[in-house]
């Protein structure tokens, strides 16, 4: 049997993992970091001119309302591996070339199916499901299937004439072949492939290294071409950027019902529950909060998830706009019926993680904090409960300071005499994020011998703030 | 009480000192203090400033001159100079400790403080028990009686517990205490942008700093009444005591030039004047006549009152050498445009056609220094530095600094990383913000751009970067101004390393040695002298004759010169060549010298915005009467027509009209040149126009001259530099006339310089009927070259045109050219020469008389087996049958010398009939005024002019020659795309003839065609 290969070159999947940004009717592109360049972009920059390859200043001096994202190779390559998971269902020989295609060994399909278009019709409808652009191409190689479909053919065919003929007139930008060779190529008057399968193999290879006849063999066919194909992946992780930035936690449930349907088609294609999920949300400027919700018993749908996560979302303080989401399961295990003993062993082993999310699960996330220690001047900043996540907080030497033990949730007025034992030290910064504070802060001491930390303001106002033990 | 600050770090203190020295030394003098000392880290850079604002502001304040150093982070003392000797060993161990590392550290060693044998020092314990025990030692053995501990207070955490151990300290080891500042502030205001300073320095955001950033505001310069609650008496009194031990002054510091200039036995105005006396001989050889030798004394007389002869004996000295090495040499400058500077040879500049100049030579009154920069051909300004190095050596030779300070930029972008702002963010503000939109400032306009002024984060940005602009970031070598002293440079000032090897630079820049009338030489570099050097060569090589600049100048001026300038022919005519230089030349029409030294200085941004170019036209047309309104204003004004075209003009104006004093006018002078960036030209306003009031102008005229005064800024031009400059305008375009060939060739070798990119030139020989023929293996040296062909000579292009072809393999492939030439591609292949080097050569067609075609030449060298000699004889068969068609090989000539003798890119367009129906560049003149055309061509300029606002000059070149199209901003708006984007264009659109038949496009419709020729690399100069 002839090999036929199928080839799906994805051109912006980083804009289409995007949460909604082709409805979006400002301009977005995706730009690459080091050279400015635009690698992606949506209709409406599209409709204002912008093209690919256009530098950041230009495509910016096309439209005023430019929102720019960085290029992320994880963001497709994750897309990619969910899109080959997917297809997985109705198609077996899979890989992957990331981050923007995948090619598809066919014709070891073609007798299941009934022939190449039923084979198709069912491909494609798999893959609507995503909402992706892409361009395809059959090929008699890899590389023709791939060339093909970067050159947006979008055919399927078998007819290996034709498909010899249209590799012929493809030019030899868009090939495999490193640019030095392109270019050199050029130079002597060679821009299609037809005009470099003209040549003299021979002459060929006395002016080009190996990989030049190594690459025409493969791309003809008539080598063979070595692949190693994709394999399901076992657990369940997957991150979306979000297009907005969200500060109320209203707004995370829309793009969270996203992810957990996802997460429902996963489980069930494995027939596997999870008791627990883990949300990771990506905070601007902030450490990412991660919230566990769990479900004792193991769920898969979607529906469910969604109501337990609600619940855990109404306590949440986003601390900063999240601008993406990660969810990730827990152990996962096979959907069978409860069958917990009693008298089992192995119990109250619980982890510290497995006792925060108890408590979080049974007194809400708000209940369970803990303390963290920031590298700041102002008290408030510098002790604070922050959200339990399990990680340890910050270590600091606090060698030049003396601060008390016990610090005041809220300053209190000072009501008693004290006398000053030592003092001032002065605090008035914190002006960049909107607490500052101006004190001056003294260790001072009661008639009945306690030790207090004092502060005043600059309206001479006293407050006591610690307590030294 | 009293105090003076002995420890004030300003924002020399490169990211660190949050004021700038005059603020500093103007605050301090607000609040009463004696004295204050400028100690920035191993640094003076920041005195002069403060010396010179305490100069300008007649303050009472004392300056100390002092700096802080750190050694191994546990010693850390502040040194101040109470004599100049002590000031010299300071310069000394500073200039050690910089000299020992990269550009912007320091490394101090141990020895350096064992050598300071009369700064005063004040010692800041670290607070460590062991080393400030061990340091309080070594101190007290080698800086007896000599040593204080000075005690901050900044309210800190535990300062208590530090106070006491500095006062143990000084128990212990019997050391005095006085109070200091460890100012970096000179108000707490200043400490949002102390924040970001160290947040710059680190490399990470304000907020992510923590601890790491001030707590508080305290380190500014404190209220006196403050000072008093925070510090005991006596250690107040203590620095009294110590600023009046300090009684250096920076006014002490004297220059002396090096002595060796002068011969023994002789006085250095004996022996300057011997030296004018045979310039005289011949400058002048058929006699001077007397008003010119009234001229010379009356100059002379000045040099000695002002002991200016070693300057004008050092330049003398520099340029005999240039003159030696037959390098091309043009002095220009105010001093540099005097008889005396003529005599020298200095300049070529001659005082019988310009009288008019002469009475600008330095004046006392003024109270300027002499000015005279030299430029010298650009490539080998070089040798001229070595041989200043060799002749004075490294230590009393080193380069005047120039400070880089923040701009517009570089703020926006580092205060957006320290806010924690996305650095793609910031980009795009960056890329957006339009300067120049006169009607959006940049605060209004970012908020379009999305950041919220209101937000709190909006305000800090706005704020911080307003802040921030104009502060020092490092210190950088100035183009090419040197100090050359008497003795070793570093006991007058510190010599630091530079990023260049083997380049060391002061720390002061040119306005700090102007301020201290220290003089400075300015050894340019300039590209139109080796381009007219290398003509010189080329005509006595081809034409057997020898010219100079002043052969030339010295004829009357030659009406078939400014006839070919009249008519804007001036491609690569040094300062005339610009598109607004031409478009202004049919206008102005120059006939003489002094009219090319108005054309020069009038088409500037200064001019233009302080609209000073139409008055000047239209009274030179006489359709506007010239009126002054007074005797004054007409001596200052009447050889411009009553309009003050050039910087000198400003400056006298306001002594004659507003009165100033010849130290106010300097001070004037200096506020122009950097009023764009700080502003201090505003506090000149009320004195300037309060001043004419009383001298009995109106109102009107007295605003008038304001604003054209603000108009000039810092684009004001000198007319000292114009008339330099202009004699060079005037020889590039003689030779121009005389000698095109030889003319474009020199320009071409001397490349990159001016303003054309060598296509453009060639295109211009070829449209002056110069026959250019192409590069060949056989033919062609490295540079180019003028050979005979059929009866005259030609520009055969040289294989330096050759993209991507090494000078050394050019020179090896002439080198090993067989006498016959090459005749076989295999012999290409045998020179050893990189393969790229040798496809190179193919693909400029430089092969053509070796092979059928460029790509079968190429072919040919891209195999490598015949390379070696052995196999020199196996046959060469080849079955590649490749050939360009006439648009590939224009491509390729593009792409391998970036312009094509053969085929225009718009000539083949016309020919694949794809252009549809258009007018020429050169059927324009057909045209009528006012009527529609349609043109095309290749965008090879776009210019947007800070002056005519909102407008773009495009220039587009077809076959036939260039067409000037102007571009408003609406329909720049409009077509962005086009506009932006296309490298051949089409542009529907009004024919406008002005004034001396300029001739314009205006835009209507411009259409993109660069799809039809895509690949064409044509680089066009983008908004230069």
């Amino acid at each position: 049997m002839k090999s036929l290969w199928l080839y799906l070159h994805f051109p912006h999947l980083q804009l289409d993992a995007l949460y909604s940004a082709e409805q979006e009717s400002a301009p977005i592109v995706i730009l690459h970091g080091k050279s400015n360049i635009v690698l992606q972009h949506n209709k409406a920059a599209a409709d204002s001119g912008i093209t690919f390859g256009m530098g950041l200043g230009t495509a910016a001096a096309l439209d005023h309302r430019l929102q720019v994202l960085p290029y992320q190779y994880d963001i497709e390559h994750k897309k990619l591996q969910e899109i080959a998971e997917h297809l997985y269902l109705v198609t077996s020989d899979i890989c992957l070339f990331p981050p923007d295609g995948l090619l598809l060994r066919i014709h070891n399909m073609l007798t299941l199916y009934g022939g190449l278009t039923p084979y198709w019709q069912t491909l494609s409808s798999q893959l609507a499901h995503f909402n992706v652009s892409y361009h395809f191409a059959t090929g008699q190689s890899p590389y023709a299937a791939r060339l093909l479909a970067r050159t947006q053919w979008d055919r399927i065919s078998e007819d290996m004439k034709l498909l010899k003929q249209q590799i012929s007139q493809r030019d030899l930008r868009h090939t495999e072949l490193p640019s030095k060779t392109i270019t050199a190529l050029n130079r002597v008057g060679i821009h299609t492939v037809a005009a470099l399968l003209a040549l003299s193999l021979k002459e060929v290879a006395k002016r080009f290294d190996i990989d030049l006849v190594t690459y025409l063999g493969r791309l003809t066919g008539e080598f063979h071409h070595p692949v190693s194909f994709f394999h399901p992946q076992t657990h369940f992780e997957r991150y979306m950027e979000l297009l907005y930035e969200i500060s109320h936690t209203d707004s995370l449930q829309r793009p969270l019902e996203h992810l957990l349907k996802s997460l429902e088609h996963f489980l069930k294609l494995r027939d596997l529950l999870t008791q627990r999920i883990i949300l990771r949300f990506h905070q601007r400027d902030h450490s990412p909060l991660n919230v566990e919700v769990g479900s004792a018993q193991g769920e898969y749908q979607a529906k469910k998830w969604l109501e337990l996560s609600a619940l855990t979302l109404e306590s949440l303080k986003l601390q900063a706009p999240v601008y993406g989401i990660t969810l990730t399961t827990g152990s996962t295990h096979i959907r069978t019926p409860e069958k917990t003993d009693l008298f089992a062993g192995n119990r109250g082993a619980l982890s510290y993680l497995q006792l925060i999310s108890l408590l979080q699960a049974k007194l809400g996330e708000a209940a369970i904090r803990q303390i963290g220690l920031f590298d700041d001047f102002r008290p408030e900043q510098a002790n604070c409960y922050c959200a339990a996540s399990g990680e340890t907080p910050m270590q600091l030497s606090q060698r030049h300071t003396t601060r008390p033990s016990f610090l005041l949730a809220t300053p209190q007025r000072l009501t008693e005499q004290v006398s000053v034992i030592s003092g001032p030290e002065r605090i008035s910064t914190g002006w960049w994020d909107n607490k500052p504070v101006v004190r001056d802060y003294y260790i001072g001491r009661t008639r009945h011998g306690k030790w207090l930390w004092l502060f005043k303001t600059p309206q001479a106002h006293w407050f006591v703030h610690g307590i030294f033990s | 009480m009293a105090y003076a600050e002995l420890f004030c770090q300003t924002n020399f203190s490169f990211l660190h000192g949050a004021s700038h020295p005059q603020e500093m030394v103007l605050q301090a003098n607000f609040l009463g203090y004696q004295a204050i000392a400028i100690t920035d880290e191993c640094s003076v850079a920041g005195v002069v400033r403060a010396y010179t604002a305490i100069k300008d502001h007649n303050l009472s304040i004392k300056l100390i001159v002092g700096s802080l150093f750190v050694l191994n982070d546990t010693l850390r003392v502040v040194l101040l100079c109470p004599t100049r000797q002590a000031y010299a060993e300071l310069c000394r161990i500073i200039t050690h400790a910089r000299r020992r590392s990269p550009k912007g550290q320091y490394q101090l060693v141990e020895w350096d403080l064992k050598t300071v044998k009369h700064c005063l020092c004040i010692w800041l314990p670290n607070g460590d028990a062991q080393t400030d025990d061990d340091w309080a030692l070594w101190l007290n053995r080698h800086y007896a009686n000599r040593i204080w501990i000075g005690l901050q207070r900044h309210l800190s955490a535990n300062e208590q517990n530090y106070l006491e151990h500095c006062q143990s300290l000084s128990q212990r080891y019997h050391i005095a205490l006085t109070a200091c500042g460890g100012v970096l502030m000179h108000c707490a205001s200043r400490q949002p942008l102390q924040h970001v300073l160290s947040a710059i320095k680190l490399h990470t955001t304000v907020s992510h700093l923590g601890r790491r950033l001030l707590s508080n505001s305290e380190r500014c310069l404190r209220p006196l009444s403050k000072l008093d609650k925070l510090y005991q008496a006596s250690w107040l009194a203590e620095s009294v005591a110590i600023s009046q031990l300090c009684t250096f002054n920076m006014q002490e510091l004297r220059y002396e030039y090096p002595a060796e200039l002068v011969p023994q036995g002789k006085t250095p105005q004996q022996y300057l004047r011997e030296l004018v006396e045979l310039g005289i001989l011949k400058r002048f050889p058929e006699g001077i006549k007397p008003e010119i030798r009234a001229i010379i004394e009356k100059e002379l007389v000045l040099i000695a009152e002002q002991a200016y002869e070693y300057f004008f004996l050092t330049i003398y000295d520099i340029v005999q050498f240039a003159q030696k090495q037959q390098i091309l040499y043009q002095g220009r400058g105010s001093a540099a445009n005097s008889v005396v500077c003529y005599c020298l040879e200095i300049t070529s500049v001659d005082p019988r056609q310009i009288n008019v100049l002469f009475e600008r030579f330095i004046s006392k009154e003024r109270d300027e220094p002499p000015d005279i920069d030299v430029d010298f051909e650009h490539q080998r300004r070089e040798e001229v530095i070595q041989y200043i190095y060799a002749k004075y050596g490294r230590e009393r030779t080193a380069i005047a600094a120039t400070v880089s300070s923040y701009r517009f930029r570089s703020a926006l972008r580092e205060v957006g990383k320290a806010l924690g702002i996305n650095e793609t963010q910031l980009d795009f503000f960056i890329k957006n913000i339009n300067r120049r939109d006169s009607g959006l400032n940049w605060q209004a306009q970012i908020a379009e751009l999305g950041l919220d002024p209101s937000s709190d984060k909006g305000q800090h940005f706005i704020t911080l970067v307003n802040e921030i602009m104009g502060f020092p970031r490092h210190l950088s070598q100035h183009v090419g101004g040197f100090i050359i002293s008497s003795g070793p440079l570093y006991q007058l000032v510190p010599v630091e390393n530079a990023s260049m090897a083997e380049r060391s630079v002061i720390q002061w820049d040119k306005d700090d040695l102007e301020s201290l009338g220290l003089l400075k030489v300015d050894v340019l570099a300039l590209g139109m002298l080796t381009a007219i050097r290398k003509s010189f060569s080329l005509i006595e090589a081809h034409y057997g004759k020898t010219l100079s600049i002043a052969d030339i100048t010295r004829q009357d001026d030659d009406p078939k010169v400014y006839q070919m300038i009249q008519q804007a022919d001036t491609v690569g005519v040094f300062q005339i060549e610009s598109r607004a230089q031409m478009s202004m030349l049919p206008r102005l029409k120059p006939k003489t010298y002094y009219d090319l030294v108005i054309q020069i200085a009038i088409v500037r941004p200064g001019p233009i915005q302080g609209d000073m170019v139409h008055p000047f036209l239209r009274r030179r047309d006489g359709k506007e009467p010239i009126s002054y309104p007074s005797k004054e204003v007409a001596s200052v004004l009447s050889r411009t027509m009553g309009v003050p075209i050039f910087q000198e003009q400003v400056i006298q104006l306001a002594m004659v009209a507003a009165g100033f004093s010849g130290g106010e006018a300097d001070q004037l002078r200096r506020a122009m040149a950097s009023w764009k960036k700080n502003g201090q030209l505003m506090q000149f306003q009320h004195k300037l126009i309060d001043g004419m009031l009383a001298r009995g102008y109106t109102q009107d005229y007295a605003e008038r001259i304001f604003n054209q005064i603000c108009g000039f800024g810092e684009y004001g031009f000198p007319e000292s530099h114009s008339a330099s400059f202009a004699v060079l305008a005037y020889v590039s375009s003689w030779l121009k006339y005389y000698y095109p060939a030889a003319f474009y060739v020199g320009l071409l070798n001397s490349w990159p310089m001016g303003f054309y990119p060598p296509a453009q030139l060639v295109l211009d020989a070829k449209r002056h009927n110069i026959k250019v023929l192409p590069i060949c293996v056989n033919q062609s040296e490295y540079d180019h070259v003028l050979q005979p062909h059929q009866g005259q000579l030609a520009i055969r292009l040289g294989l330096r045109m050759i993209k991507g072809l090494s000078e050394t393999s050019a020179h090896t492939l002439v080198a090993h050219r067989p006498v016959q030439g090459y005749t076989d591609i295999v012999q290409i292949k045998q020179l050893g020469l990189a393969k790229d080097q040798t496809e190179a050569l193919a693909s400029a067609n430089a092969l053509a008389i070796l092979a059928d075609n460029r790509y079968k030449a190429r072919w040919a060298l891209m195999e490598t087996e015949t390379s070696l000699p052995l196999l020199e004889t196996q046959e060469q068969r080849s079955t590649f049958a490749v050939k360009p068609n006439a648009m590939e090989s224009m491509l390729e000539d593009y792409a391998a010398t970036k312009l094509s003798l053969t085929h225009h890119p718009i000539t083949l367009l016309r020919q694949a009939n794809v252009l549809g129906k258009y007018t020429p560049a050169n059927a324009l003149v057909h045209k009528a005024h006012k009527s529609v055309v349609r043109v095309v061509g290749l965008v090879i300029g776009r210019q947007a002019p800070g002056t005519a606002a909102g407008v773009t000059f495009m220039t587009l070149e077809d076959d036939t020659g260039n067409t000037n199209v102007v571009v408003w901003q609406a329909t720049a708006r409009a077509q962005k795309q086009a506009f932006l984007k296309s490298k051949i264009i089409s542009v529907s659109g009004i024919l406008e003839r002005g004034d001396g038949d300029v001739t314009h496009i205006i835009a209507g419709r411009i259409t993109d065609l660069s799809h039809l020729l895509a690949s064409l690399d044509t680089s066009s100069r983008d908004f230069h």
